[in-house]
Order: C-alpha cells, then structure tokens, then sequence
C-alpha cells in the first residue's frame, strides 16, 4: 500500500527532525570587549544578553588561533541576573582568541554568534 | 520572507503544536467561562430543574473533558516538540527519559510545565467530580473552582512566551498583560462552541424552552463579548508595542507580517461578531417578528458562530507562528514603501511656510472634527452611511498635511546600525573615509574635496545639521546603492556591510565634531554629542568601557604624550583624590605608543588613571579638537581634556594653552559642579542594533 508507506517515510522524516531554532536573545555586551586588545589575561569572559538566559542549555567556549579550547569550561550564569554568562580562563599567553557562544533564552529560543579578542603582554 | 519561514518544517511543526495547544486551553477555559457567566445565569432565569439546562451543563462538562484530554495530549507534543529543539536532537532522540527529564528539571520551560501538569490532575479530579453529580444538579462552586484552574492553566502560557524576560516590575506589567490577553480571548472564543451548541438544539421557536436559553445566551454572550473585546484590544496593543515597537518593525519583520495576518482575521471576527450583536440579537429579542423568522435568525446566528470558531481557529494558527517566531523589536526591519512620512518637515520649516502649513492644519484639523460629529452621530441613529463617510473624512484630514511629509524611503531606512558607535568603528570608518570618499567630499567631509570641482553636482556637505537628520539607514542605503541622479556611487559591491557601517560611524563622529566646534573649557548648554566609547584598560587593571561608567560618573578623559604632559599627568595625579570625591573619574590615555617606557618610574607606578595605548581611541578624540574654518591645524596636537558627562555626552574641551582653562583646578571643578547640579540625563539609546 503506497499510503502506508508514505505515512511510515513523513513519520521517520518527522522523527529525524529537530525543533525550531530562531534568533532571539542578542547580545548587548562583553568583557572584554569584541575585536579589543587586551594588556594582559583577562579573568574570565563574560557576556551580557537581551534576555534571560537558560544556563544548562548555554555555552560559551573560548578558542586560541590554533583552534584548541583554552577555556575551563565552567559556563554558568551569573547568581543575581539571568541575563548574563560567564566562563573562567587560564592565563592566556598573547595571541588572538575566539569567543564562540550558543545560548537558550528562556523563551527557548537559540542564538549564537562569536568575536574575537587580543592578549598582548 | 515569513511565508517561506512558515513553511520551514521545524518552524512549522512547532507553530502547530502551539496553536494546538492554545485552542484546547482555550476551549477548556472558555466552557467554563460559557457556564459560570451565560449557561447558570439562563438556567436561573428558564428554571434550573428543566431538563435542558441539565443537558447543557452535561455538554459543557464534557467539552471541558475534551479541552483538558486534549490540551494534556498537545501539552506533551510541545514538550516533546520544544525539549528536541533546545537541547539540539531529532524528535526520536530527544524521547529519551535522560533528555526529557533534564529539560523538564533545568529550564524556565520545564517548571512551567510541572506546574501546569499539577493544576491538569487537579482539574481533572475537579471535572471527575462534577461530571458525576451535575446530572443531578448545578454545583456554582465546583464550577467556579473548576474555572479557576482553567484560568491558571491558560494564564500559565504567557510564563513560556516572549514576555517573560523576568523583568521586575516592568516585567511584571508585561507578564500581567499577556495573561489577560490570554484570559481574554479564552473567554470569548473558547465559549463559542457552547454557543453553537445551545444554537444548534433549537427546534420549534414558539414555546421551546430550548428557544428561550438560546436567546438568553445569546444576550448574555453579546455582553462577554464586548468586554473581552475590549481587553483583547487593549492588551493587544500593549502587547505589540512591547513586542514589535515600531511601524517600520510592524510591516518590515516576518514577526511583523504574521501579526498583521492575525490583525485581518482579528478584524473580520469582529465584523461577524457585529453582525450578531447589532443585527441578529435584536430581530431575535424583539416581539413583533414571527416564530418562523426567528428560526431562520437562529440559523443565521448559528452559521455565524461556526464561522467565528473557524475565524478563531485561523488566529490561533497565526498566534502559534508568532509566538513560535523572534519578536520583531530585536530585528532589521524591511521598509517595503518607497516613502515614509517625516514630520519634522513641519518643525523645522520656515517662517512663511509654517503659516502656510497653520492653514493646511486648520482646514485638516476642521474635516477631522468633521468626520468625529459624523461618527458620533452615526452611532446615536444607527447610520452607517454617515459613519463610513466619517472615517473617509479623518482619512482624508490626515492625508492633507501628510503630504507635505512624504519623503523619499529605501528599503534599510529603517536599520539601526549593528556595530557599536566606539572608537575602533569609528577608526576603521576614517580609513575607510579617506580611501573612498574624501576625494569628492573633502578631508573633513564639507563636499569640497579635490574631484568636487569637476563634478555636475556638488557632493553633499556630510557635517550640516540638515545632512544628518537622515536617519542611519538612509545613509547605509545610500553608501550601498549610490544616490540616483547623482555622481554618488555605489559601495555595496566594494565594502562589506559591517564597514559600510563602520563608515555611517565614522560620518556621525564626523558631524558630531562640527557641532563640538564650539565647546570650550566652559560646560556650556546641553548638545546631544555622544562621547564615542572606548574599551580602556587602566595599567594591571580589567578592561572596562567608557559606556559602562554611564549613569555613574563624569569622566575626564585626557590624552596626554611625554614629556609635554609630564606636569599635567603629576597635578592631576595629586589632586585626584579630590576630584573624585566631587564626582570625576580620570582616565589617561597616551597619545603615542611607547609613552610608558618614557614615563618615569614613580610617576608610572603611583597613577592609577593611566591607561594602555590605544592608538583607534587616540584617532578618533584628536577629530574634536577644534577645526579651525578653511584651514588645517598646523600645531601638532599633544595634550586635549575632555569632560564628559554622567549620561555619556561630551561637554567641554581643554587644549594647554587655550586660555587658562583647566591648567586651573578650580576652575575644572566648577565644571564638575555644574555638571553634578544638571539633573541626571538619560543616556544615550544604544544606537546599535542588538
């Protein structure tokens, strides 16, 4: 039966797909700043956003020029606004570094965009 | 284009489980709104014990049954929907209990849900009871409990929506709108079923108490109608202007587009809805019209209501694809007309065409008052020809001076320029300057460059007032595509879009540079001339950004060079503390690159306001030095003050050896108190678009 078999396919294509993703929350601002130099490691980066944010599903990893993650892997939101993420860093020698960063808003809506920033001594 | 989005498979597959979802809370909330507000009342006014109230009251229960089976049923499908797509896994994957269970644990999503499926049990058990007694008879309590959960359950949703930014009080406001829109509409559309119902079960309208519930409901309904009607709009309109905002935002954005299909269906429900309220009720209410008649209105009336369900249904559809899609407010809106209005054309004409404007307003504001008294009048004696001639007169009353507001549109007129007005943009903007526009336009940017002689028509001075009331995207479009009839070319196939924005930075620091010709030492009456911002970095310290001291101090931002400024940098090194207690934060950037390593080792170690070279910052705050008329400055720069202000405004300038001025410390700090004595100003808008 045709039929049959053509309900069994849109099934499977239904399965195999995954939810909406559509931009939503921006960001406003970061520490440091996008395309700024920086004198000396920075701490930490941190991201301030639109909206607020759902943490277990947001993530920000910072790269060196080769590619390699430097980060620690620690993104968590900040305690006292939801708006904001933050991720810890090692002291980073000089060089260019990208931030790349993939969020969930609590509207469930994901965004993600990266910037890049320079460490000089 | 928000067809081809809608058709998107994810986009769509989540849009209609929304809008699935929100017809069965709707008619879940809307069954009990139907019984609570008409269904008792006209049992009360027919006689509680007949028979058919106690059938209506079995069918609403079991309609609420229906709502609550299915909105638990579309619940769990946009669960499963929304889980899938936030933790990035197909609809297979993302059934895994792990996957669920996170998703309902962790997020914002998750707990809403959790609440909601507690008030979907108690519910339950609150319709398992009353669907057993209410054959017997009416219970207002269980009912009213009953509705109090279906509200909260439908409330709810506004908790999963856009609004929800956990805001504060502000946030609050959006949340408390939002749910009484929901409220709102629930009420009225998901009590039109019943009404269908009580419709539909009218045979013989003589005697029939089946035609008396009819139109007592139908009355009654006529009042619910109103009132959610009125809420819906004016929750509605809340709504759209936190969530699209603009004009430009309401038919330039996809959020845009869906919104104004869901206003059209939302139009023609009231325009059926009139229909029964105005036609239909009355013919029915009144005396002197046959029984026969009655039938066939009743058969109006119930093809009607069928209608507005369907209408209902389509809106719920749209609403799913809105609330399933990014509010307009945070995109590039698409102008899709050729012109726009500006109505700055009135305020800033002159005086013989502001008296000639006085008459266009007087004969406008005469036909406006005019079409008002026809409008009015038409709804005193039910006269629709007068009340559309009305609204044709206000249309044409605001046509008259709207004319003269026509001015020509481009599809960016409207963008907001995605890079932030800082000094690096603004440096890349003045290379990209030089190169490309300085040749017809001039060095700095008066239309009187080297090639304008030669030109047909003489390149527009880029620093008059005049020049830079055209929005941001006026002059995004026309650095893109050339200016028509014009030697102006175009640049969008040479520079790629974030430098063409780069450039519409740099053309706003420029004319904000001719406008602060005039600032001196002195703080002087306010002119909105944003200080560009800077990431700074004070020696060992973070970076921090000039716009994130907004709203806390005023800055002294100095650019100083070695060994000119040596004296300056240690007076102002000693008197910090005290500047700073009257409100000033200093900040020392050197003009040259290697200054540290000519600075002297204890001037270096004890100022804490010096802060790293930054040569894009230097670039662009030499542009506001003063720009002595037809000619260049001669004297190298090596040493310039800035005040700013709290709110980020640059408010006065010093140069060693202008005058006195601040090489006088008292002086300075009168500059701050009169700052300190302005009342707070709100700082500039984020120009750039987030």
């Amino acid at each position: 039966m045709p039929k049959i078999k053509l309900a069994v396919l849109a099934f499977i294509g239904l399965l195999s797909m995954t939810g909406a993703a559509l931009a939503h929350a921006h960001l406003r601002r970061s520490e440091p700043v996008g395309g700024s130099t920086v004198h000396g490691s920075p701490p930490e980066v941190k991201l301030w956003f639109s909206e607020a944010l759902e943490p277990a599903y947001s993530a920000i990893k910072v790269a060196g020029a080769d590619g390699e993650e430097v980060d620690k892997g620690d993104t968590s939101a900040d305690p006292a606004d939801a708006k904001i993420l933050r991720i810890s860093l090692p002291p980073l020698r000089p060089g260019t570094y990208t931030v790349t960063w993939q969020i969930t808003s609590v509207d469930t809506h994901k965004t993600e965009g990266k910037f890049t920033f320079k460490v000089v001594p | 284009m928000w067809v081809q989005q809608i058709v998107e498979p994810s986009f769509f597959l989540s849009a209609v489980a929304r809008a699935c979802h929100y017809a069965s809370t709707l008619l879940l909330f809307g069954t009990f709104a139907f019984a609570i507000a008409i269904a008792r009342p006209t049992a009360n006014a027919v006689g509680n014990s007949a028979d058919e109230c106690r059938i209506l009251r079995q069918f609403l229960l079991r309609s609420a049954l229906a709502g609550l089976i299915a909105a638990l049923f579309t619940g769990a499908v946009l669960f499963w929907i929304t889980a899938a797509g936030v933790s990035g896994k197909s609809l297979a994957n993302a059934l895994a209990p792990q996957v669920l269970g996170d998703f309902l644990v962790k997020t914002n999503f998750g707990q809403v849900w959790q609440l909601r499926l507690a008030i979907a049990a108690l519910l339950a058990i609150a319709l398992m009871i009353l669907l057993h007694r209410s054959a017997a008879k009416e219970s207002p309590v269980g009912e009213a409990l009953g509705g109090g959960l279906a509200a909260v359950l439908l409330a709810s949703l506004a908790l999963v929506g856009h609004s929800n930014d956990r805001l504060g009080t502000a946030g609050g406001f959006r949340l408390g709108v939002d749910m009484l829109h929901l409220l709102a509409a629930g009420a009225w559309l998901g009590s039109l079923p019943g009404l269908a119902y009580v419709l539909t079960r009218v045979d013989d309208p003589k005697s029939s108490i089946r035609f008396r519930i009819a139109r007592d409901a139908v009355e009654r309904f006529s009042t619910l109608g109103i009132v959610c009607v009125a809420v819906i709009l004016l929750t509605g309109i809340a709504n759209s202007w936190f969530l699209v905002g603009s004009v430009p935002a309401l038919v330039g954005t996809d959020y845009g587009h869906i919104l104004l299909v869901k206003l059209a269906l939302f139009l023609l429900l009231l325009t059926l809805a009139a229909f029964n309220r105005q036609r239909y009720a009355p013919q029915l209410a009144s005396s002197d019209r046959s029984g026969a008649y009655k039938q066939e209105v009743i058969g109006r009336l119930r093809r009607n209501t069928i209608a507005e369900i369907v209408v209902g249904l389509a809106i719920l559809g749209a609403v799913g694809a809105l609330v399933a899609a990014a509010p307009a407010a945070g995109e590039q809106p698409d102008w899709p007309f050729p012109y726009q209005l500006d109505m700055t054309v009135f305020a800033t004409a002159n005086l013989s065409l502001k008296k000639g404007f006085g008459i266009i307003f007087l004969k406008a504001g005469v036909l406006a008052l005019a079409g008002v008294l026809a409008i009015a009048w038409s709804f005193y004696h039910r006269a629709w020809g007068r009340f559309v001639a009305g609204f044709v007169a206000i249309g044409i009353a605001a046509a008259i001076p709207a004319r003269y507001a026509l001015i020509e549109a481009y599809p960016t007129s409207f963008y907001r320029s995605p890079i932030a007005y800082d000094t690096a943009s603004i440096a890349r903007g003045r290379l990209l300057y030089f190169q490309n526009c300085a040749i017809c336009h001039g060095p700095h940017g008066y239309g009187d460059g080297p090639a304008a002689a030669a030109l047909p028509v003489t390149p527009a001075d880029l620093t008059s007032g005049h020049f830079f009331h055209h929005g941001e995207g006026v002059l995004f479009w026309w650095i893109s595509n050339g200016v028509k009839n014009t030697p102006m070319p175009a640049f969008g196939d040479r520079l790629d879009e974030n430098r063409r924005w780069d450039l519409v930075n740099f053309l706003r620091a420029q004319a904000d540079v001719e406008q602060a010709n005039v600032m001196t030492y002195l703080v002087q009456p306010f002119q909105p001339i944003v200080a560009p911002d800077i990431a700074f970095q004070l020696h060992g310290r973070d970076q921090e950004t000039l716009s994130g001291l907004r709203g806390k101090t005023n800055v002294l931002l100095i650019f100083y060079s070695v060994p000119d400024s040596l004296t300056r940098i240690e007076t102002l090194g000693a008197a910090r503390p005290s500047l700073e207690a009257a409100g000033l934060r200093m900040i020392a950037i050197p003009m040259e690159n290697d200054t540290e390593v000519l600075l002297p080792e204890d001037l270096a170690a004890q100022s804490t306001f010096l802060a790293e070279p930054d040569p894009d910052a230097v670039a662009t705050y030499t542009l506001f030095r003063r720009v002595p008329s037809g000619g260049e400055n001669s004297s190298p720069l090596r040493h310039i003050e800035f005040l700013i202000d709290r709110a980020g405004y640059l408010r006065a300038r010093w140069i060693p050896g202008e005058r006195k001025g601040w090489s006088d410390l008292a002086m300075l700090q009168r500059q701050i108190d009169e700052l300190m004595h302005e009342p707070l100003r709100r700082p500039p808008p984020e120009n750039h678009l987030h």
